[in-house]
């Protein structure tokens, strides 16, 4: 065992409700599969595609792949309609785990020979790299390459900051295929001893059933989920902690939750970066509630372009730059050729294309993408604002606001709102709201009114299709 | 009112007021109301469990709210009718 060891951790268990499994017994399995593995052709130098789902047994080779050194892409399980010549061209096959609660799992392996495989490049020969796709719905998609020994380094980090320990259960029901549900809450999870529960979509029933049965102390949620379970749950539940990620968590969110499931600490990542800072549990609920916590020890941020003429609470605000020796090796496109920007040695300076602020302290506080704000009136607009005020008006449920075209004041804004149960606003009425609140430059040129929200599959907003509309 | 005319007003609830491009006609009460079927997400099922409380005057607890009494509209149908006879009982 050159990753794990299990032996240590006597109660740990990974389960997905259907399946459960001690992990003392993983160098045992972990042996059989050497056999299995080889019989099929795979080696640890050999690139393989592995389709990862949220179960017990998918979860014990993802282990098994990092144990072994192998070098593999990680994504999620192919749609049926998925076209499969549209997978990168240096991955030689296919990899997955069908699940069955009663089979073997030496017996639930799948390789298939992946039909876009062209050749491999000579440089990415070899073990121990980790790619994943970047999740962003612009460009041309990349591949995000990441060294093992690294990436380990980071999850051993961020294992640290959550003061994740043995005693704890731990629920995830965010994907695995992630860096969030990989990086951030299942290996460190699974070094720091904890038990885990692996669940397939983050539905609300089937999640609150699980916490029934799995008893957890311990959540990963996105902040979308927190919100669902502050709405659908009937009564306050203690976790020790939870630990939301992938958006901002509105304030009036963090409140909420704080009263109803106890400490919420936030986490800041990116496919690239892994975790790069994170809140403690210990923290003063205060700097909780406004900052995502100190860089992990290592990392460093610096600001870039600092914003002037702003308002007293975003006072300091610039380009968030991220200094990580335990981040990535570099972008590769899908025949495996390095594309820019790839850090040259490990201490250049990653640019996360978000906003942020830096306290004395070395709080890391994130008030949003770079990419949702414009320049009107020559003041920075962050869309955010714009929406947090639009959303304050009783007919509006949820607005969105994009940059669109030109205007008098600069760059083109548009508001898209979904009203709430029983208003018909007209867009007179959402304006007239805008005005009471919003400075002149920050009031959206037009506002439009849709019955619903168009999303991308991690369930975010889509806000390219709304730019396209 | 009888388990045929909780359906119906369910399929009218589904295809009225939650946002999932569904007509009562397409909506089958065997069908699962998740991904397998009408593919319910939890903002549409959140919503559903509020719109089921509002219009059948019933409170769900924390332990009900579970994929057994929500698996398709058959399921659901009797599961309320339980619930509202319980709190007729009370």
């Amino acid at each position: 065992m050159k990753r794990f060891n299990s032996d240590h951790f006597p109660q740990q268990h990974i389960t997905d409700g259907q399946v459960e499994f001690a992990t003392s017994r993983l160098p045992h399995l972990f042996q059989a599969l050497d056999g299995h593995f080889l019989e099929r052709g795979l080696s640890p130098t050999q690139p393989l595609i592995f389709e990862c789902a949220n179960s017990t047994q998918n979860a014990i080779v993802l282990l098994y792949l990092f144990d072994r050194g192998y070098s593999f892409l990680l994504l999620p399980p192919a749609t049926p309609d998925f076209d499969f010549a549209t997978l990168p061209t240096f991955f030689a096959s296919i990899l997955r785990v069908q699940d069955s609660p009663l089979a073997e799992i030496t017996d639930c392996i799948e390789v298939q020979p992946n039909p876009a495989f062209t050749d491999l490049p000579e440089a990415l020969r070899g073990g121990d790299r980790l790619y994943m796709r970047t999740s962003g719905s612009t460009g041309t998609p990349k591949l995000v390459q990441h060294h093992h020994d690294r990436f380990f380094q980071n999850v051993e980090a961020g294992k640290a900051r959550l003061q994740l320990t043995a005693s704890d259960r731990v629920a995830i029901p965010v994907p695995l295929f992630h860096m969030y549900g990989l990086g951030a809450a299942f290996l460190p999870s699974i070094l720091a001893g904890a038990s885990v529960d692996l669940q397939k979509g983050a539905n609300l029933l089937r999640y609150i059933q699980r916490e029934q049965k799995f008893d957890p102390t311990v959540a990963f949620m996105t902040p979308i989920f927190c919100e669902m379970l502050l709405k659908g749950r009937k009564s306050p539940r203690p976790y020790r902690m939870t630990v939301a990620a992938g958006d901002r968590v509105r304030s009036e969110t963090f409140d909420r939750y704080e009263e109803q499931f106890g400490c919420l600490v936030k986490l800041y990542g990116s496919t690239e970066m892994g975790i790069m800072a994170a809140a403690s549990p210990q923290d003063a609920v205060t700097s909780r509630s406004q900052s995502v916590g100190q860089p992990l020890p290592g990392i460093h941020f610096k600001l870039k372009n600092p914003q002037t003429d702003l308002p007293p609470d975003l006072e300091g605000l610039g380009e968030l730059w991220c200094q990580n020796p335990m981040g990535f090796e570099g972008y590769v496109d899908r025949c495996g050729n390095p594309v820019e920007p790839t850090p040259k040695v490990i201490s250049d300076w990653f640019c996360t294309k978000d906003f942020g602020q830096i306290s004395d302290t070395g709080q890391i506080t994130v008030v949003g993408r770079c990419d949702h704000s414009v320049n009107r009136d020559g003041l920075l607009v962050f869309f955010s604002d714009v929406e947090r005020a639009i959303d304050t008006c009783n007919a509006i449920e949820l607005s969105v606001v994009v940059a669109k075209g030109e205007s008098a004041r600069g760059k083109g804004l548009v508001a898209y709102c979904i009203p709430a149960k029983g208003f018909q606003p007209a867009e007179s009425e959402i304006r007239a709201h805008c005005f009471d609140r919003l400075p002149k430059r920050a009031i959206p040129d037009s506002i439009q009114i849709l019955k619903s929200l168009p999303l991308l599959p991690n369930g975010k907003v889509d806000r390219q299709a709304l730019v396209r509309l | 009112m009888d388990q045929a005319s909780i359906i119906t007003k369910l399929k009218e609830i589904i295809a009225d007021e939650l946002d999932i491009n569904l007509t009562v006609e397409e909506i089958d009460e065997n069908t699962s109301l998740f991904e397998d079927g009408l593919g319910f997400d939890s903002i549409a099922t959140v919503e559903m469990i509020s719109l089921v409380e509002k219009h059948f005057d019933v409170q769900f607890e924390d332990s009900e709210l579970s994929p057994e009494y929500f698996g398709n509209l058959t399921i659901l149908s009797k599961f309320i009718i339980s619930k509202m006879e319980s709190q007729v009982a009370v």
